[in-house]
């Protein structure tokens, strides 16, 4: 294996825009390897893809990587786009890693995204493609994702992975069984079931007061119960 | 340290400065010195 050892930037001299920029130069002069990159949203590091297309433009030979990126919250079609054409810029230089946030954490009060597992399925399916298949590929996943945020919630990852898998042609497999979902299954499509924001028809409002043999889907209970803590505080 | 990793069957590195160093030049001087001889 071929041992390669590069330079991380979070703490130090590089660690800011002005130091960052002053020492491309000289770190490409020294012929080290790569450069990385890492995702500090709340402070003055340089966005790792905003910093990758700066250095890459700068250089000829140093690579640039991810070290990491955050991939929960950004589109996965979008970065692998943007990705795919920064290498397409600078043809073997351009290294993306990834961190996965496994819980949703509350900033100033917001619910910040978790990792999907989709998200990740998707994003390595579309940078494993060239050319026309990549398009297909992203086309596809678009789709995919639209249809998901009509359902009006994030749908459970297993549930995902077990549409992704029917909906994205495997290579093994070949294109087959695709739109296998509709009509099937308890409730139906995501889309028709009551989802835990949609309103409910008049007369029925859930504030008039537990009905009798009815209860709510698990989804909209939780949502109640969040509610309710949120009005509290 | 980073041979012994080497010796372990690991063989891509990235090392960055834990603090504020102090300056940019040192940093890159001392890392083409001491951390470029152990690439191959």
């Amino acid at each position: 294996m071929k041992v390669r050892i590069g330079i991380g930037i979070g703490l130090g001299p590089f660690a800011t825009p002005g130091g960052l920029a002053a020492a491309i130069g000289p770190i490409e002069a020294a012929g080290i390897d790569s450069l990385w990159l890492s995702e500090v949203v709340y402070g003055d590091l340089v966005a790792p893809l905003a910093g990758m297309a700066y250095t890459l433009a700068r250089t000829s030979r140093l690579k640039v990587g991810t070290g990491v990126a955050v991939l929960p919250g950004r589109h996965p079609v979008l970065v692998a786009k943007e990705l795919a054409s920064l290498a397409a810029l600078a043809p073997r230089r351009v290294l993306p890693v990834f961190g996965l946030r496994r819980r949703v954490r509350r900033i100033a009060g917001v619910a910040e995204a978790a990792a999907d597992p989709a998200e990740r399925v998707l994003l390595r399916q579309v940078l494993h493609r060239d050319g026309g298949e990549r398009r297909a590929a992203a086309g596809q996943a678009a789709r995919h994702l639209a249809g998901r945020q009509r359902a009006g919630r994030a749908a459970p990852g297993r549930q995902v992975r077990r549409r992704l898998a029917r909906q994205l042609p495997d290579p093994g497999r070949g294109a087959g069984g695709a739109r296998a979902d509709s009509g099937s299954g308890r409730g139906g499509r995501a889309r028709d079931r009551p989802g835990p924001f949609r309103r409910q028809p008049r007369g029925r409002r859930d504030h008039a007061g537990p009905r009798q043999g009815y209860r709510a889907p698990a989804a909209r209970r939780r949502w109640r119960r969040r509610a309710g803590r949120r009005r509290a505080t | 340290m980073i041979e012994a990793y080497v010796d372990a069957g690991l063989s891509k590195f990235v090392v960055r400065p834990a603090a504020a160093a102090p300056g940019a030049d040192r940093f890159i001087g001392e890392f083409a010195d001491q951390l470029l001889p152990l690439e191959n």
